[in-house]
């Protein structure tokens, strides 16, 4: 009786494990026939699509035949970033039939990856602040850009202050006004040893010491203390935070990114204290002082000039996707364009993915990147 | 089937006895064969990717998110004395270990091994803690330790009273359980960045994690060695006519000593495991010059920002450890 049950177990399993290893073969596109995207005409919800992971529906039979490669994206992890590489993405996808991945990391270990290959595409390499790597990787020749990524300026400053806090404080206008007491003193904290606490840039990126320098050469080296928040993670949950109980805060940050554009359509906005002008001699100096590495030993500071936002690829995708090189350096995505998607994403907490699909149905934008017929296909296949 | 005499009494048995009472051949084979012939079967005819059809997550977070709101803007008053409270004991701390002269901190560290913990180990707190001052560490280690010492002094204050409540009472002890599980294993950044919602950015959050973190193995042996005191002692002393009080202060918890010694040095280590996540919420110290210098690319020096971690870790571990053991030894020499 009980050795009946074992064998019918057994067998059921012999059988399951045959099905199962015919399944993986059935998976190998090599090994057995299946129905081809030729033959079946709506491949994706016929029951007959027996693997379905190995099928692009929306490729096209040619794109099925090449060997293409599959695009790997630097998953930067704020979410400019992810907008720009879920659009780019889409319109690979859908416009090119390219399967596409993005590998999420750091600025570092991914402008390395991206340098060694690992990965194709990095939508978001911010000059000057990645310069390091950046040069680092050009140097090593296999990385190359194409061009902006976003055509809008980029800025950043170490001293911008809430829009409530300028408007209580009408005199407050530029650095050098924070230099009086009455000013400097409303960004006090606890941890800042009596002194005005300056939220400042991500541990280990070039704005940290950068704007150090900008505090002593802009004479508040005895009035400003800077305070490390650690992560981006840290950084965002403090800012808006100090918005949400319209607290007092001096602190570095930078457009376009979801975190302003929140700040601007639900806290009042921010206010930029003025600096004064970026030029090249003074770029020159505090590169000089950066080098002989003695930051707080300046004199004389300026603003950051805005940054150029690069789109970099791995020269091996030349070779192996001239079209996705093609498209990627027509890419260049507008002011309106980045910021109709980031306040989509930052207010009504869509995903990166579902604000794209909504701008590629509602901009034209885009279409100028792509001929007609790819634009079609990206449509289409939404 | 039909000779099969206990027909009537298989059937009054429940159905999870019947399951149970399968030989595990049958079970484990018959089940990975259906497993896999319901998964082939689904796969065929709708595709690897059905889906749920609902989900939840979106309104769910939405509600903790709008919660996490609410409390920053209504109880931001609670939040503020306690980060006060905690920042002011934590710059006290700081200030006194970066005030003592480090040839005294050496010199200090270096007689206190050789009294607790032997020869070999005064040697290596001497080597070793000038080798971090000489590596310009010195500072950033203080900051550390001055982190460690009021995470530690915060979760002993809590761990000892909550180890002594569930030591005697079962049903507290079966609820913290799974709580302390879950303090354990969930991740840090999880409730870290919400703590820099709280706190602000700096040591308070950090010190708030690294309690999360650090506490649970002091309350589990504190509550263990408070458990483990022999009953004939307990009956001993019961017999001589002691209060419930009398008895937990005067038996039961000098009796569970060297096990809560346990507990905390394991909660020293576990806080000093989480000095380089404590970093990215903007905590000083040796897990910052980590946090910067990987971020710079610096292999090199985030190594001796780790190995900073590792002397300090191997120092207290020793200290404490050796601690534990002499009181052990007090209390079974005294028979």
């Amino acid at each position: 009786m009980k050795r009946t049950i074992v064998k019918i177990g057994i067998l059921t399993g012999l059988i399951a494990a045959l099905t199962m290893a015919l399944a993986a073969c059935g998976a190998d596109p090599t090994a057995t026939p299946r129905p081809t995207a030729t033959s079946a005409p709506a491949p994706a919800a016929t029951p007959t699509a027996m693997a379905p992971a190995t099928t692009a529906p929306a490729a096209t039979p040619t794109a099925m035949m090449e060997d293409r490669p599959t695009l790997i994206f630097a998953g930067l992890n704020w979410t400019s970033a992810a907008v720009q590489n879920e659009l780019a993405r889409a319109i690979l996808e859908n416009g090119y039939g390219y399967e596409t991945d993005a590998v999420e990391g750091g600025t570092i270990p991914l402008m390395q990856a991206l340098t060694r290959g690992e990965v194709n595409v990095n939508m978001e390499v911010w000059l000057p602040n990645q310069s390091a790597a950046w040069d680092t990787a050009v140097a090593a020749g296999t990385v190359e850009s194409l061009g902006d990524s976003l055509s809008g300026k980029a800025w950043q400053s170490a001293f911008i202050i809430p829009k409530y806090t300028a408007d209580a404080n009408p005199g407050l206008q530029s650095v050098e006004d924070l230099k009086e007491e009455q000013y400097w003193s409303l960004f006090k904290r606890p941890t800042s040893g009596g002194l005005a606490g300056l939220v400042t840039c991500i541990p280990g990126w070039e704005c940290e010491v950068r704007n150090e320098q900008q505090v002593y050469g802009y004479g508040l080296g005895d009035v400003v203390q800077l305070i490390n928040p650690g992560s981006f993670e840290a950084l965002n949950a403090e800012i808006q935070s100090a918005f949400e109980n319209e607290e007092n805060l001096l602190f570095y940050y930078w457009a376009p990114t979801a975190l302003m554009t929140k700040l601007e359509t639900q806290y009042g906005g921010i206010f930029r204290l003025e600096e004064p002008a970026s030029t090249q001699e003074c770029e020159d100096a505090l590169q000089a002082n950066r080098d002989a590495g003695n930051t707080q030993d300046v004199t004389s500071a300026c603003e950051y000039a805005d940054a150029d936002v690069l789109v970099a690829v791995n020269t091996d995708l030349m070779g192996s996707a001239p079209d996705a090189v093609a498209f990627l350096e027509q890419y260049s995505l507008s002011d309106e364009g980045i910021g109709e998607m980031l306040v989509r994403v930052s207010d009504s907490g869509e995903e990166p993915a579902d604000a794209v699909a909504w701008w590629l149905q509602n901009s034209d934008e885009w279409k100028a990147w792509v001929p007609a017929d790819v634009a079609d296909k990206v449509l289409a296949g939404l | 089937m039909a000779t099969q005499a206990p027909t009537g009494e298989t059937e009054t048995a429940s159905i999870g006895e019947r399951f149970k009472a399968l030989p595990d051949r049958v079970v484990y084979l018959g089940g990975l064969a259906v497993f896999l012939l319901v998964s082939l079967v689904i796969v065929w005819i709708w595709g690897s990717d059905i889906g749920f059809g609902v989900d939840f997550q979106r309104s769910l977070a939405d509600g903790v998110d709008e919660a996490i709101f609410w409390t920053t803007r209504n109880l931001d008053f609670i939040f503020d004395n306690i980060s006060t409270g905690v920042l002011w004991f934590l710059l006290r701390v700081e200030s006194a270990f970066k005030w003592v002269p480090w040839p005294v901190m050496i010199v200090g560290v270096t007689l206190l091994g050789l009294r607790l913990a032997g020869q070999r180990m005064a040697i290596f707190s001497a080597v070793t803690l000038l080798g971090v001052g000489l590596i310009g560490l010195w500072g950033s280690a203080m900051e550390t330790l001055a982190l460690i010492v009021v995470a530690v002094t915060i979760s002993i204050g809590i761990a000892v009273p909550v180890g002594i409540v569930i030591a005697r009472n079962d049903t507290l002890d079966a609820l913290l359980r799974p709580i302390l599980d879950a303090m354990q294993t969930m991740p840090s950044f999880v409730y870290l960045v919400p703590a820099v919602m709280f706190f602000g950015i700096g040591n308070v959050p950090a010190v708030f994690a690294t309690v999360i973190y650090a506490v649970p193995p002091a309350i589990r042996l504190t509550s263990l060695g408070i458990r483990q005191v022999s009953p004939n002692i307990v009956e001993a002393a019961r017999s001589f006519g002691t209060t419930p009080r009398q008895l937990l202060w005067k038996v039961q918890i000098p009796m569970a000593v060297p096990t809560i010694m346990a507990g905390i040095n394991q909660t020293t280590m576990m806080a000093l495991a989480m000095v380089v996540i404590a970093s990215l919420v903007g905590a000083g110290g040796l897990g910052e010059d980590v946090n910067r210098a990987l971020g710079r690319l610096e292999p090199g020096k985030a190594l001796f920002g780790g190995i900073g971690i590792v002397v300090l870790a191997i120092i207290i571990d020793r200290l404490t450890q050796s601690a534990a053991k002499e009181r052990q030894q007090a209390l079974t020499g005294g028979h």
